[in-house]
């Protein structure tokens, strides 16, 4: 994982990509007990070329001419499938401005913060998100009373109260 | 309205143990949990690639 973060920061300072941030398992890690994941989730703003079009050809060429390939979804670097996936909404572009930064054997990385987590799950909605946000709340790893706000601005809450509800979660709030 | 389930104490016991190992796990530091993570994925790996699958003889029984 060091020399992943190490690859990914060498992107950033090469103008590969403009910055990135870790979500998905790994960040939920960070704030939780380890959870069973078998890829990384980069999120990081795609370079928009002259005519509007994205293009990832750069990410790959780059990572290409430094020997990592892409497997599925993923591309592998350093023993870690890193899965690039570009911010495309305000909540995600939200998370990225936000990010805490961490260091992780002395190397800097950034993660996002645990309420943009949640609020990512609410908002992808799948089952192994929902089971995700549970443990958040059972562990009391994630605040309410800063999350709900943040819910509210990208148009969430009733996702938010459907979930509670759906849980039969009765929150406590202080 | 239902009453709520009771559960037998040695599973509510079992549970709260349950809890305090993850809470345990979860206070590592995030050096320590990708490590964790990482055993996880050379474990599935190795189950998907080199562990001894079971064979079940003629007679039903499975066997290494």
């Amino acid at each position: 994982m060091k020399e992943t973060l190490q690859v990914l920061n060498q992107m950033v300072a090469d103008g590969v990509i403009d910055g990135y941030v870790i979500g998905g398992a790994i960040a939920a890690t960070y704030y939780l007990e380890p959870i069973d994941t078998d890829d990384l989730d980069v999120f990081f703003h795609v370079a928009v070329s002259a005519s509007g079009l994205i293009s990832l050809s750069p990410l790959y060429e780059y990572l290409h001419k430094l020997g990592y390939e892409p497997q599925d979804e993923t591309i592998e670097i350093a023993g870690w499938p890193v899965q690039f996936l570009p911010i495309f909404n305000p909540l995600l572009e939200e998370a990225y401005e936000q990010a805490a930064t961490i260091t992780f054997h002395g190397v800097p990385t950034r993660i996002m913060q645990v309420e943009h987590l949640v609020a990512i799950m609410v908002q992808t909605g799948r089952p192994k998100d929902y089971a995700r946000i549970l443990r958040f709340l059972e562990a009391e790893a994630v605040n309410v009373a800063a999350l709900e706000p943040i819910l509210a601005q990208h148009g969430l809450s009733e996702q938010w109260q459907n979930f509670l509800q759906k849980f039969e979660i009765n929150l406590r709030r202080e | 309205m239902d009453e709520p389930t009771r559960l037998p104490p040695e599973v509510t016991k079992l549970l709260a143990r349950h809890e305090e190992y993850r809470r345990r796990r979860a206070r590592l530091s995030f050096e320590e949990k990708i490590v964790i993570i990482e055993r996880m994925r050379e474990l599935k790996a190795w189950r998907k690639n080199e562990a001894p699958t079971r064979a079940k003889s003629s007679a039903g029984e499975f066997s290494l």
